[in-house]
């Protein structure tokens, strides 16, 4: 029992979670005739504002659930999907995970979800996970091995934090991983962080891991962060963690499923172990299958910036890779995530369900493609530009193996790469300790910028979707509700001072005296507190707070002036 | 009668009345007692007819529902709770009745069976409104509490059906809410629709007092019944505010909320949109309010109705093959399988 106004989507279209695109247009319609405007069902049950608005909500829920990219976005936003990996994941047999499985999957579910959206945005996911499938093979062999170490590291960092819902998990990674971020292993690690984060990350989720874990790197590596060095291994960790779910994911998905289980299982013990440099080592050592994946990480990690960017198209859209890869880097995001959207959409929803099957097929495809996208992609790729790529790509592999994988690549960058897949193969050991420091010292700073790029670039992704949802304007928590905030708010809600002053019975005269601080004009603070609890519960906002904030600015000025 | 002389045991799914209705409570000997055993051990049933607008047929759907329910073998026993205008007797066909409601609520008659007239159906009797003072619709506290009590414990019928006036005064409402039944007969017309919805707001409102004093929220729910909008986000607002206090009392305060059935009667539909009514109602009911409706059915407009009033006779017996007879007859099926009741197997 709640009002409409806080059923989700498909409570409002009356729809399960599961209907398809046509059933949800069919129950919009069959909503729209029920409550239009002449609907004698409707007649007096509500405001005509209510009606409106509720009919306003359905439009937008129909928007959003028959849009793939919006709909697994919003699925995550609101638990759903985490229920589903969750099912799917205890189908796959991630139960062996068992009681980690559950939060793991969630976790696993949300970052695979942000990562996706973050794809989408950046158009280069495709040409990214071509590249990251192409490298994961070459890597496979090596990384199985590194894997889980990789994935420990920081690139997850990011998405973390917008899988709130996950961060139990990340904390849990996240101590494993602080181990191997840390220090130089980074770099070096740029595989056996990442390996390590991976194997955290698929220890205590399968598949839906995989992408997850790249968040919690990020996250983790942020929290650890404490040095540059931390955000350059983070940087590397995502790299890696992508690489690692796409090998998995592209070999089989049954394989997926297995390794996951192992480096969910692994992940916990190693976690600990692993310290910074060492735990790179050791990562590889452990290797994994997805630690294939992971070794290439690391050498991205140098790379980073650009490699990310090209794995994240590559995760996803096979199809698009190709062209996405080149563009791929920071400008391509907007224009990559068109393109990719639409596949990255289908592949986080695979990821996120079917897991290690959907994955899998892309991959083979991809691999040649992705390869050229690198070599294309500079290994050098600036700071910044690399950062928005890698933290594309990040963001697209958590939601998709593949995607991750291709993000291994892209770090680790032509020369990285070309040497882990190569080290990956003879030694997980020997290939980490060169990259790591090759890769240290330049991608500390590179790893940095990678980071706030991926930031900036989960923020125009999440602004995006945002956009798409009619919403109110974004208010710090601790705003100071002054007349201009007041007069946005308003405005973003595409209300007129008219409009207003119509429903809240407050005169416009008053309306406008408080958006413009007449503070002189305005009512003594008896009336003015009514004033303000209408006008911020019109707006949606919190009558107490945004009256005691007015109010307060009211009492001050006034005797400040002096008048 | 026997329900007096020892209090008819409340059945348990006994509807949650009024607080404080009283002393029934005390037998729950009822239906295992030597009386009980004599009749079949079966829930005794309150069907409430309202839907706040006048004219929309719910005392011909109060009276064809009788007729259809002690056909379908059930002792039936209808009251004209329209206490200031009452015609549920000429709706069957009584000629002016000898004894009244009002007899029972004002003079000496302290048992029920003392006012209850035959109407010539097997197992329906009538108690026909009051109808001789011209006071009679304005029900004292004290005579209410009486009547309400004592409707809860007939042990007599079956199925209590009780035709409601229009409007939405506490009277009406305390008589809707101690339903099993609460039937909503609304026409699809704005009018209508538009005074259903206030009915069963303001019914919901009324229970909410009711339980007020449990929940603390007196407040929430005054100032809700005085503000215009009167509740529309209120009902919403006042299980929130509780939940704040305690979220358990929020689930209980949600379940008996959730508890009350209200049922749709979409009377005089004279399309196949019109019959549609019903369930968009509850669909838009549903999404405004949270709480479960039930679309009955509807009944088609049938100008055999019209002329059976004329005839002062139910139509369901002028005329039992007529599109609204048939439609009377699945809701008055509906509601005994509701009840657990098959049309088939209720035979006595």
């Amino acid at each position: 029992m709640k009002p409409f106004a806080q059923q989700t989507y498909y409570e409002l279209l009356e729809v399960p979670p599961t209907a398809t695109d046509a059933e949800i247009r069919a129950a919009h319609q069959r909503l729209m005739e029920l409550y239009s405007p002449d609907s004698i069902a409707v007649y007096a049950l509500g405001d005509p504002d209510q009606v409106a608005a509720l009919r306003e909500r359905m439009n937008e829920a129909m928007e959003m659930l028959t849009d793939a990219d919006l709909r697994v976005e919003y699925d995550r936003s609101i638990g759903l999907s985490t229920e589903r990996l969750a099912k799917a994941a205890a189908t796959a047999e991630v139960v062996e995970a068992a009681d980690k499985v559950d939060s793991a999957a969630r976790v696993a579910e949300a970052l695979a979800t942000a990562a996706a959206a973050l794809a989408k945005a950046a158009g280069a996911v495709d040409a990214e996970r071509l590249e990251a499938e192409s490298r994961l093979k070459a890597a496979a062999s090596v990384n199985d091995n590194e894997g889980e170490a990789p994935r420990a590291s920081g690139p997850p960092g990011k998405s973390e934090e917008r899988m709130r819902g996950e961060e139990s998990k990340r904390q849990e990674s996240s101590g494993k991983d602080a181990p191997g971020v840390p220090s130089e292993p980074v770099t070096v690690g740029g595989v056996a962080v990442v390996e390590a984060f991976r194997a955290s990350f698929t220890r205590s989720l399968s598949f839906v891991y995989v992408p997850a874990n790249p968040l919690r790197g990020q996250g983790r590596g942020a929290a650890e962060a404490p040095a540059p060095a931390m955000d350059a291994k983070s940087s590397g960790a995502v790299e890696a963690e992508a690489s690692i779910p796409p090998a998995a994911g592209s070999p089989a998905s049954p394989d997926r499923v297995e390794d996951l289980k192992a480096p969910v299982a692994s992940a916990a013990t190693e976690a600990p172990a692993p310290q910074p440099a060492t735990d790179t080592r050791t990562v590889a050592t452990t290797p994994v299958p997805e630690v294939g994946a992971m070794p290439a990480a690391p050498a991205a990690a140098t790379p980073a910036p650009e490699a990310s960017a090209t794995p994240v198209a590559a995760t996803h859209a096979p199809d698009t890779s190709a062209t996405s890869a080149a563009p791929e880097a920071a400008t391509p995001v907007p224009e990559a995530g068109a393109v990719t959207q639409a596949p990255e959409a289908s592949a986080a929803p695979q990821a996120a369900e079917a897991g290690a099957v959907a994955p899998s097929p892309e991959p083979a495809s991809e691999p040649a493609a992705v390869t050229t996208a690198q070599g294309e992609s500079e290994p050098n790729p600036a700071p910044g530009a690399q950062a928005l790529d890698s933290s594309t790509t990040a963001l697209a592999r958590t939601p998709a193996t593949g995607a991750s994988r291709a993000a291994v690549r892209p770090l680790t960058s032509r020369p990285i790469d070309s040497r882990p897949p190569q080290n990956g193969p003879t030694g997980p050991g020997t290939v980490k300790g060169p990259t790591v420091r090759k890769l240290g010292d330049a991608q500390v700073l590179a790893q940095d910028s990678a980071i706030a790029t991926a930031e900036s670039a989960l923020a125009q992704v999440a602004a995006k979707v945002r956009e798409a949802r009619p919403r109110g304007v974004d208010i710090p928590a601790d705003a100071e509700f002054n007349g201009e905030l007041l007069r946005r708010v308003r405005e973003a809600r595409g209300l007129t001072i008219q409009q207003l002053a119509d429903r809240t019975r407050i005169s416009v005269r008053h309306l406008e005296n408080v958006e413009a601080d007449r503070y002189t004009a305005l009512p003594t603070t008896v009336y003015l507190r009514g004033i303000l609890m209408n006008l911020a519960r019109e707006l949606g906002l919190d009558p107490l707070r945004v009256s005691k904030s007015y109010l307060a600015l009211f009492s001050e000025k006034p005797a400040r002036s002096g008048r | 009668m026997r329900a007096f002389v020892k209090p008819a045991p409340l059945p348990p799914s006994a509807p949650a009345s009024l607080a404080g209705t009283s002393p029934r409570a005390g037998n729950d000997v009822s239906s295992s007692g030597p009386e009980g055993l004599a009749r079949r051990s079966r829930a005794r049933r309150i069907i409430a007819v309202g839907g706040g607008k006048g004219g929309i047929g719910k005392s011909m759907v109060s009276a064809n529902l009788g007729v259809a329910l002690a056909q379908a073998g059930q002792k039936v026993l209808l009251v004209d709770a329209d206490l200031g205008g009452a015609n549920l007797h000429t709706c069957l066909g009584v000629g002016p009745p000898e004894a009244t409601l009002s007899d029972f609520l004002r003079r000496g008659k302290a048992h029920l069976e003392e006012v209850m007239v035959a109407t010539g159906v097997p197992g329906l009797s009538l108690i026909a409104g009051a109808q001789d003072s011209l006071d009679a619709a304005n029900l004292k506290y004290a005579q209410k509490q009486k009547l309400l009590r004592t409707l809860l414990s007939q042990t007599t019928a079956d199925y209590l059906i009780l035709d409601l006036g229009a409007g939405t005064s506490f009277n009406t409402l305390d008589f809707f809410l101690i339903a099993d039944h609460g039937l909503l007969v609304v026409l699809p017309e704005p009018t209508s629709v538009e005074n259903a919805y206030r009915f069963v707001k303001a019914a919901f409102f009324r229970k909410l007092q009711q339980t007020e004093a449990r929940y603390g929220i007196q407040d929430m729910v005054e100032g809700a019944l005085s503000t215009r909008e009167g509740g529309l986000r209120t009902l919403h607002d006042i299980v929130a505010q509780v939940r704040r206090k305690a979220p358990s009392d929020a689930e209980r305060l949600e379940r008996e909320l959730a508890a009350f059935h209200v049922r749709l009667v979409v009377n005089q539909a004279r399309t196949d949109a019109d019959e549609k009514v019903g369930a968009a109602m509850v669909s838009a009911w549903k999404k405004f309010f949270g709480i479960d409706m039930d679309d009955l059915g509807a009944l088609r407009h049938d100008d055999e109705a019209w002329r059976a009033v004329r005839k002062r006779k139910p139509v369901l017996l002028e005329r039992p093959d007529s599109p609204v007879s048939q439609g009377l007859q699945r809701i008055a099926a509906r509601i005994l399988t509701l009840d657990g009741l098959s049309p088939e197997s209720a035979i006595p």
